[in-house]
């Protein structure tokens, strides 16, 4: 009896040394060993919310360790719904890895904490990047910090998808890359079917990415992001009239839970949706086409991109920055935007065009990345995603009618302003 | 003699000491567990509530302004409102759902395995996958329900069931009978059903009692005390669970109707960075738990039976 007793006890103190030393995770998830001696493998760690291209050819990583014998990178791939949190608390615990590919909405509290480092030292030595052919957006977010402190993969847009079947039966002019958010609704009411009360063809889908209200309410005149605040007033008032118009009219679907695409499902004549789109839609079997989305004021695109940067943390700055020097060089820019169908940031490297995905029967007006380029701003994804979100629902409640577009706006204004 | 009585005194007391310490020996590792993973981690949410941290520092102090500016936002006492009824009425349909279909399985003779693995089936698919696919289901231009309405009656009557202010919650309250919880409770209540003894029901029938009066006298008396389980568990799992449900099914709209403060808890730490302001929401969080289940304890005085 007394040897069980012992026995117990036993195991209960091993459970309790059991319980600290889980604890003690320190050090095994510390960002990469430094290496660096000559001879000597060197591991960088990277982390992506999502896995590197399967194909080895696509894979930037794997040809950048061909190209450089010596290096091994390690991805670490975090999902994209917990992707933004967990690199906050990488960084804040100091357990980032060496290169992290950041989201605008965090990137300006890395900047302000000094957690990633300035690569301005580095930019000035390179012979491989030269900041000032980065397209506008890229040198206004790097002139607001300062410096370069994270150079952007590439860039993807909002962009309007148009299936030029449905447009030819309604005998209706393909859209441009001048068209106006006027020529837009017009089409958009020619193109809707409605038979016994019942709509067969929508001329429009509804925004189902997030992204289209802000680049409309952009080109509606707002200035959406502007001194690290989100900025919204009259343009918002007038897209999203715009919006319920097409809704209450039945010319767009209402915001609803709708999984399916009514717009590769042939449902729906245009959609406006993120340029990625362009590689999902390659297969479609009807003809289809790609073009800026609609001008009101101005043309507005908000941007999308991973921002590489090196955290302050790292013991491997150097080998670190190499990588990125190489990410970015043409070599690198090419297979990241064959890999990913999106555009460089560096202008002369987008122009060779080894973004551009083409499709069976689809797209053509390639041109229409130059619009986007030009008018394309790192708007609201630089604002808190929690407040951006948020801001959607008080937009579709206003589209919905369960409250006025007035008062959507008053909120998102109110809860803007406690962010600043 | 009193020499032999002191040793006999001092050995006891000993003992006894001894016995106490094994046993808080024995107890460490879920004392330890509790004060680093449960304590601890509660009275940090009450300080960090009193500062402005975010993920990259740990801010000032700043009194009680973030409970200020929470007292003061319109949008707080909304999904204060939204998280009490959302949980009260949870609780009371989730209850009820599981209660009957753990008497049906009770009144069950054959095959009872195979109903208890078909009703508990839907409880095991992950709370995030389950609200994807009753997203696709109620979805209004493309969803499988609207679809079948359509066809049925014939008529365009297609609802934007989880984007409509009165539909979303009986639609979601329909969703929150095939979760994990309800399923959870159903298997609780049943064995508790089978525990009540057969005597009783055996006594009421000679005395001529009704089914209602069987229901009334033995069944709900001999389960309360499972029923008081259940019901504290659902309500707690309705206050911090009903995020699983809701973030990926209605992202609390349609215009905040589901925006409980779960919901508001995550935007404000996760999405927007507020550590403090989001400790702020937890610990309100965490205040009416206390309350629900305090509630629910004194409340249980007055109708669970305790056979000793």
């Amino acid at each position: 009896m007394k040897i069980k007793k012992w026995a117990a006890l036993l195991l209960a103190c091993f459970m309790t040394i059991g319980t600290f030393s889980a604890c003690n995770n320190q050090g095994s998830q510390s960002g990469g060993e430094s290496g660096g001696g000559t001879g000597e493998e060197i591991k960088l760690t990277l982390t992506q919310w999502s896995p590197p291209s399967e194909d080895d050819e696509l894979n930037l990583y794997k040809q950048f360790e061909k190209a450089n014998p010596g290096y091994k990178i390690e991805v670490m791939v975090i999902a994209e719904d917990q992707y933004s949190s967990t690199l906050n608390r990488m960084i804040s615990t100091n357990t980032a890895p060496d290169i992290i590919t950041a989201w605008e909405c965090d990137i300006g509290s890395f900047v302000s904490n000094k957690k990633v480092i300035c690569l301005d030292d580095y930019l000035a030595k390179s012979e491989e990047i030269d900041p000032e052919e980065f397209i506008p957006a890229v040198k206004e977010l790097s002139s607001s910090f300062g410096g370069n402190y994270c150079l952007p993969w590439g860039y993807a847009s909002e962009i309007l998808f148009y299936n030029k079947d449905l447009f030819d039966a309604a005998e209706v002019e393909y859209p441009t890359n001048d068209w106006t958010m006027d020529d837009f609704v017009a089409a958009a009411e020619k193109l809707t079917i409605i038979e016994n009360g019942k709509v067969k063809q929508y001329g429009c889908d509804t925004l189902s990415f997030v992204g289209g209200y802000w680049s409309g309410i952009g080109a509606a005149g707002d200035p959406v992001y502007q001194d690290g605040k989100l900025t919204i007033g009259e343009g918002a008032k007038k897209f999203l009239t715009t919006q319920k118009y097409l809704v209450d009219n039945q010319f767009s679907p209402a915001p609803s839970t709708d999984g399916g695409d009514l717009f590769a499902s042939g449902m729906a004549a245009m959609t406006r949706t993120g340029s990625w789109f362009i590689g999902s839609y390659k297969e479609l079997e009807f003809n289809w086409d790609i073009a800026p989305q609609p001008k009101d004021v101005r043309f507005y695109n908000s941007l999308h991109t991973g921002l590489w940067c090196i955290p302050e943390t790292t013991k491997n700055k150097d080998a670190a920055w190499t990588a990125l020097e190489w990410f970015m060089s043409e070599e690198g820019q090419k297979i990241n935007s064959k890999g990913t169908s999106n555009p460089s940031v560096i202008q002369s490297i987008a122009d060779q065009g080894d973004w551009k995905v083409q499709g069976t029967n689809g797209p053509s007006n390639w041109d229409a990345f130059d619009v986007i380029s030009e008018s394309g701003s790192f708007g609201y994804v630089c604002a808190p995603a929690g407040l951006t979100g948020e801001a959607v629902k008080e937009f579709e409640a206003a589209i919905l009618g369960q409250k006025s577009i007035d008062d959507a706006i008053a909120t998102v204004q109110a809860k803007a302003e406690d962010f600043e | 003699m009193s020499t032999t009585k002191a040793i006999q005194t001092k050995q006891a007391r000993k003992r006894k000491i001894k016995n106490a310490l094994s046993a808080y020996a024995f107890l460490s590792p879920w004392i330890i567990g509790f004060l680093l993973f449960s304590a601890y981690p509660i009275v940090y949410v009450f300080t960090m509530s009193f500062t402005n941290a975010t993920m990259m520092n740990s801010g000032e102090f700043v009194q009680f302004d973030n409970y200020i500016k929470m007292f003061n936002d319109s949008g707080f006492w909304k999904s204060l409102w939204v998280t009490l009824v959302f949980s009260i009425f949870s609780v009371i349909i989730t209850i009820i759902w599981a209660f009957c279909l753990a008497m049906l399985l009770n009144a069950q003779k054959r095959f009872n395995g195979f109903f208890q693995f078909v009703y508990f089936l839907p409880a095991v698919v992950p709370s995030v996958a389950l609200a994807f696919s009753f997203q696709m289901i109620f979805a209004k231009d493309t969803g499988i329900f609207n679809y079948m309405i359509g066809s049925v009656t014939g008529s365009n009557f297609s609802p934007n069931w989880l984007y409509d202010e009165t539909l979303v919650y009986p639609t979601v309250f329909f969703i929150m009978l095939f979760t994990y919880s309800t399923g959870q409770m159903m298997l609780i209540f049943r064995s508790g059903l089978k525990e009540v003894p057969r005597e009783l029901y055996e006594a009421a029938s000679l005395d001529g009692a009704s089914a209602f009066q069987k229901f009334r006298n033995v069944t709900f008396p001999s389960i309360s005390p499972i029923l008081l389980f259940n019901t504290v568990m659902a309500s707690i799992g309705a206050l911090n669970g009903a995020f699983a449900i809701l973030f990926p099914l209605t992202e609390g709209g349609p215009n905040g109707a589901t925006n409980v403060l779960s919901l508001s808890l995550y935007r404000e730490v996760f999405l927007n960075n507020r550590i403090g302001y989001g400790c702020c929401l937890a610990v309100i969080l965490f205040l009416l738990a206390v309350v629900f289940a305090s509630v629910q304890f004194a409340m249980s005085k007055k109708w669970v039976y305790y056979e000793n």
